[in-house]
């Protein structure tokens, strides 16, 4: 098993490099998604019923937290190691990114029956910081996956205690963060995103094309991740659109802007993300 | 036909493949078993199926849908319009050809019809049930490369289901479940896709199930009563049955297929648990409205759980039968 991953991981790798990337995931070939990730970095949780993830015809086990959640890295850490080695071995520069579900993310996806809502986005919060932080150099960027952002049903008083939250989860972490929150964007909650402590703020620019205008908005003086590729959906991107967006932000005073895919890419066949993937090199 | 006694039990479609039949199909697949052979391996399979839930008990079995790999590949392979580029993960190891819309869809042959003569031809009862994938579940589960928006294409493919229900209304079909686990994906298209559903249901003479699954069922519910259909069943047992207080919060009036059985979870439910079960939701629902079923297709589970899952289900109802028979 850890030779097949090795060998995707490989693929992987050469294909980000060939595309030219700053940052790039191991493609998470280790894990069946983004919420089983969270099984090799937390000890207490209990993998669950399978729900589905999102609007998705894509299930994920859901954690049920049966006792109170603490940091596991030994696991993670030899991940990380072991990725590191093999772009090592194959003398591949990319940036490496490590992978974490978002505290509102984990909280919403998660059943709890332990904790009150702000208690469990506190213990996460703890728990992810002493797992990021011993991790240390190893990676250059912490990529947080939050796709619950948009979910109608946070309460406010989560939604306003959410930046003390990142602050707790990124206190003292020494690489920057990338905030990644795919699919349809709830543009009432942007106000609220755009206060999160992070430094790159992730947008799923194809799946909300009809709410830019509202977006550029929050643009100004931030940096930004434009995610570019419809990663639900087999039909090419257009590259000359990407551009426009691109120009766009831009002139919305964005203070740097990174491109990618907005999010994961289980969603489509792997001929069609390779595909898909290789357009973001034309965008130079 | 529908002499069927109080609390019918039912399955949702799908039942374990054999596994000689998918030892035919990989053979098939690399050019060592003919097509005929296939078919025969196929029709054997529906036997084998149809007498599992015939040993079960079951009153309404279906043949397992045994020739289908999975409920939106099935369709669109036998369509025009669909290009397929490879596999996507469903969950875990489990992926499927999720197909691409590339121009407009057509009809081209009937899908079901000889599917259903051989399992009607087969079944030890006339109580025979037929499942066909609804048009927005289609349309929701492939990539739209064509159509302007998915509404389009929905209603597009409407016509075809409706085409394929009158084939099936013909060869004898008179039990006929539309399978639509995705319609509450989304809350923005659920007026219309109510909507496409009926229309795909237009003129069809025979007792028409709904069958709905997995995610928010509070999207779907203030429509459920819209639906021109005699039942609708859900996936209940895996979220221990929440949802019965919103449906009667919204005033639901058809009949209910009481999903009994966690099809994600190899542990099988007793006969006591799931008799419980039933009387438990018969404070909501009356029995009269009730029948009986899995969360949702058993494909997925070995066999050897599947038909204990099935027996026990039967077993549970009939617990709850002879005490309504003691009451009566």
């Amino acid at each position: 098993m850890q030779k097949a991953i090795e060998r995707e991981e490989e693929k992987f790798f050469k294909l980000v490099n060939s595309i030219g990337v700053k940052y790039s995931s191991d493609g998470l070939f280790r894990w069946d998604d983004v919420v089983d990730v969270t099984f090799s970095y937390i000890e207490g949780a209990e993998k669950g019923d399978l729900m589905r993830f999102f609007d998705n015809n894509f299930y994920y086990r859901r954690p049920i937290i049966k006792k109170k959640i603490k940091p596991n890295s030994n696991e993670f850490l030899k991940y990380i190691k072991d990725d590191q080695r093999l772009l090592d071995k194959l003398g591949i520069k990319v940036g490496l990114s490590v992978v974490i579900l978002g505290p509102l993310s984990y909280h919403n996806l998660s059943e709890n029956k332990v904790y009150d809502s702000l208690e469990l986005l506190s213990d996460y919060a703890n728990v992810v910081n002493s797992v990021v932080k011993s991790i240390g150099n190893q990676v250059k960027i912490l990529e947080i996956h939050e796709p619950s952002i948009s979910d109608k049903l946070v309460k406010k008083d989560i939604l306003e205690r959410l930046p003390s939250i990142y602050d707790e989860m990124l206190k003292g972490v020494n690489i920057p963060s990338l905030l990644l929150t795919y699919f349809e964007l709830n543009t009432s909650r942007l106000e609220y995103l755009f206060k999160l402590p992070v430094t790159y703020y992730g947008i799923d620019v194809a799946e909300n094309k009809n709410k830019l205008g509202i977006i550029y908005r929050y643009f100004n003086g931030k940096k930004v991740f434009l995610g570019v590729i419809n990663t639900r959906n087999t039909r090419m991107d257009s590259i000359s659109s990407m551009r426009l967006i691109l120009r766009k932000a831009k002139d919305k005073g964005a203070e740097e802007i990174l491109v990618g895919n907005p999010g994961p890419m289980d969603f489509i066949p792997e001929v069609v993300a390779k595909r898909k993937l290789s357009l973001l090199s034309k965008l130079r | 036909m529908l002499d069927l006694p109080i609390l019918p039990t039912t399955v949702i479609g799908s039942y374990p493949r054999p596994k000689w039949l998918r030892e035919s199909i990989r053979l098939s697949k690399i050019g060592k078993m003919s097509n005929d052979e296939l078919i025969e391996s196929f029709n054997d399979a529906a036997l084998a199926v149809l007498h599992d839930h015939y040993l079960a008990n079951v009153d309404v079995p279906t043949d397992g849908e045994v020739r289908r790999d999975e409920m939106t590949e099935f369709f669109a392979e036998k369509l025009g319009g669909f290009k397929f580029y490879g596999p996507v993960r469903v969950w875990g190891t489990a992926y499927y050809r999720k197909p691409a819309v590339v121009s407009k869809v057509e009809y081209k042959e009937p899908m079901l019809v000889d599917e259903f003569n051989y399992a009607k031809s087969i079944s030890y009862t006339s109580n025979l049930k037929i499942t066909i994938t609804g048009p927005y579940t289609i349309a929701y589960w492939s990539y739209n490369e064509y159509y302007k928006d998915m509404k389009d294409l929905t209603f597009d493919l409407a016509k075809i289901i409706n085409r394929e229900m009158r084939n099936l209304v013909e060869a004898g079909a008179k039990i006929i479940q539309i399978d639509e686990p995705a319609i509450h994906s989304t809350k923005k298209d659920i007026e219309w896709a109510v909507d496409a559903v009926n229309e795909s249901l237009k003129g069809i003479n025979a007792k028409l199930v709904l069958h709905i699954c997995y995610g928010d069922y509070r999207i779907v519910a203030p429509y459920l009563n819209e639906f021109n259909v005699d039942q609708i069943n859900f996936a209940l047992k895996i979220y221990d049955y929440k949802y019965l207080d919103l449906f009667k919060k919204y005033g639901y009036e058809k009949e209910l297929g009481l999903g009994v059985i966690d099809v994600h979870n190899r542990r099988v439910e007793t006969a006591e648990e799931i008799a419980k079960d039933i009387k438990y939701s018969m404070k909501y629902f009356p029995a009269e409205k009730l029948w009986i079923n899995p969360d949702c297709g058993l494909k997925l589970l070995p066999r050897k759980i599947a038909f204990e899952k099935l027996q026990n289900m039967v077993k549970g109802t009939n617990l709850v039968r002879e005490e309504l028979k003691r009451t009566s």
